[in-house]
């Protein structure tokens, strides 16, 4: 069996924290994943280390088959991982088509002289893009100007515009509506059935995570707690017990 | 509501820009030969400027010490034309070869210091002190150097000179500067809607959004901070011959900051806007630092203050901004 990522007792200390604990995470190539806990139990950290933000204390972290733990932020992403972040962030002074357009591969070593209208960053890809987020009629307005769930979504689409094998997808409808947070779920589990784009999703919205109907992992005090579907997850006595904060 | 909805915004621009050249290349139809030299030099500030609002406007690299490449660009020149510099010679000495090393110099300097703060991931305030210390510096080596003129600098900076003809006539010089700020306007231009434009737009938005999608932030940032530092050496180099002196106090604090406001002034986010920015300032000041003396500074500051207020993209951003408002 390929796994497209796979972190092999991976851990991370912030002084006498650890805040990632040996966690070793399979994830099967285009598979889609939710990764479920508790505020603090290092579900961000664990994006910060497979994205390069942070380099882990000890143990690997193997995408397709190559070792990228502690490579650099930029060099991660051009193997083929992209990151959403838990705040949209947006280029804001930028139209939405080109906040969509640099992403684009082609740009790693941008052109210093060349027209803007030979930009790479193929325009019909970028048309299916907007098509895909509901954002064609908003192409020309500033990113800025958008609201925060179209920001969110205009994110997953520039994450989607940079190709990726993996995506990680860090709260995406944080502060979202129901309506939006529903929008949302469509669009991820669409991205993951036409793309063949392995997801992985970090959420605490329990109900986003039933509609989204994919494996789920629970993370508690930093390493792995279990993992299941989600009715096996949500039936879980351990797990109820540290969403609620009971005594075990 | 858009004032000037009945032409688009590229088309208002394009106006604009027109104007601005006609004007400027009929400035001398005045015949006033004091008003022309300080022109002259006015067209060295704008450029000056521009390369400023490249990197600020452009990149979002606040450089309080932009200057140093100002004057190290002027003292290159000046050096180079005078002989001074040893084992150079000849055709070395002439006043094309000064400015291709007037640029060449300043450039190398910036992507050396480039490399240190940008590999170092210093940005925002801790950037702009780290520039701020090193125009310090720079002035005290210039003023305790006697070999490049100490205190007093260096005159008697031979005029510009093309292939043996030497421009001796104001008139010729200022179009020949107007002609080379033209010509950079163009290249700088290309530059900023070129993809590296767009990307460095990006930059300035939001940098770590920037890099997770595979760009190397230090490199990007480094080739713009020695775009930017090339063209001000260029403009220093320009200053040197047009107002035949250097002396430390170019390279140095006080013309790093003034360049500052210059550049909020007039709108650091457009090119021509802080072009316009330099030579607005610099000609208010020249009418009214005669009746206001000391106090000019006070006027600018307040000016500063107001503009900032009440036109945060400058008093020319808007004007020549072809995007649409946030």
């Amino acid at each position: 069996m390929a796994f497209i990522l796979e972190t092999k007792d991976l851990t991370k200390q912030f002084g006498g924290l650890t805040a990632v604990d040996k966690t070793s995470l399979k994830l099967k190539e285009g598979g889609l994943r939710c990764i479920l806990g508790p505020n603090g139990c290092g579900k961000t950290t664990l994006f910060n280390l497979i994205s390069g933000c942070y380099k882990p204390t000890s143990g690997k972290i193997i995408f397709a088959g190559q070792d990228i733990s502690g490579q650099p932020v930029h060099l991660i992403n051009r193997a083929g991982i992209g990151r959403k972040f838990q705040i949209p962030s947006v280029f804001n002074s930028m139209t939405v088509e080109e906040n969509l357009r640099v992403p684009s591969s082609s740009n790693w070593k941008p052109s210093l002289l060349r027209s803007k209208n030979s930009v790479p960053g193929n325009r019909q890809e970028i048309l299916t893009l907007l098509n895909l987020l509901k954002l064609t009629e908003k192409t020309n307005e500033l990113a800025g100007n958008l609201s925060h769930g179209e920001k969110q979504w205009l994110e997953i689409g520039m994450v989607m515009a940079s190709k990726p094998r993996l995506m990680l997808l860090d709260e995406p409808t944080a502060g979202m509506t129901a309506a939006e947070t529903n929008k949302t779920a469509q669009l991820i589990h669409q991205i993951s059935i036409e793309t063949g784009i392995s997801v992985v999703v970090i959420e605490h919205d329990l109900n986003f995570v039933k509609k989204l109907a994919s494996r789920v992992t629970v993370m508690y005090k930093g390493s792995i707690f279990r993992e299941g579907n989600y009715e096996e997850i949500q039936e879980d006595k351990d797990v109820q017990s540290i969403y609620l904060g009971r005594k075990r | 509501m858009n004032k000037f909805a009945f032409i688009s915004p590229n088309g208002r621009v394009n106006i604009i820009r027109i104007f601005v050249l006609i004007a400027l290349g009929c400035f001398p139809l005045l015949q006033d030969a004091y008003l022309l030299s300080q022109l002259t030099v006015f067209l060295v500030y704008g450029l000056f400027a521009m390369s400023l609002s490249l990197i600020w406007g452009y990149g979002g690299i606040l450089c309080f010490g932009h200057a140093v490449f100002f004057g190290i660009g002027a003292y290159i020149m000046a050096l180079t034309t005078k002989g001074m510099i040893p084992g150079m010679t000849g055709i070395f000495t002439s006043t094309l070869f000064a400015l291709l090393l007037s640029i060449a110099g300043t450039a190398l300097f910036a992507s050396i210091l480039g490399y240190f703060l940008f590999s170092g991931r210093l940005s925002g305030p801790y950037f702009g002190i780290v520039t701020l210390a090193v125009a310090v510096v720079a002035e005290r080596i210039a003023t305790k150097w006697d070999y490049i003129g100490g205190f007093n600098g260096l005159t008697n900076i031979p005029a510009f000179s093309i292939g043996g003809y030497e421009v001796l006539d104001p008139l010729v010089l200022f179009y020949v500067i107007l002609g080379i700020c033209l010509i950079l306007y163009l290249i700088s231009d290309r530059i900023v809607n070129a993809p590296f434009g767009t990307i460095l737009s990006a930059v300035r938005d939001n940098e770590d959004r920037v890099e997770f999608f595979g760009y190397n932030i230090a490199n990007l940032k480094i080739l713009i901070f020695s775009i930017s530092a090339g063209i001000a050496g260029l403009a220093g180099a320009l200053f040197a011959v047009a107002a035949e002196f250097v002396s430390p106090t170019i390279l140095g604090f006080s013309l790093s900051t003034e360049v500052l406001i210059w550049v909020a002034l007039g709108g650091r986010e457009i090119l021509l806007a802080a072009f316009l920015g330099a030579i607005s300032v610099r000609t208010i000041e020249a009418l009214l630092s005669d009746i206001l003396g000391y106090y000019w500074i006070l006027g600018l500051g307040v000016l500063f203050i107001l503009c900032v207020m009440f036109f945060p993209r400058g008093l020319f951003g808007q004007l020549l901004s072809n995007k649409p408002r946030n």
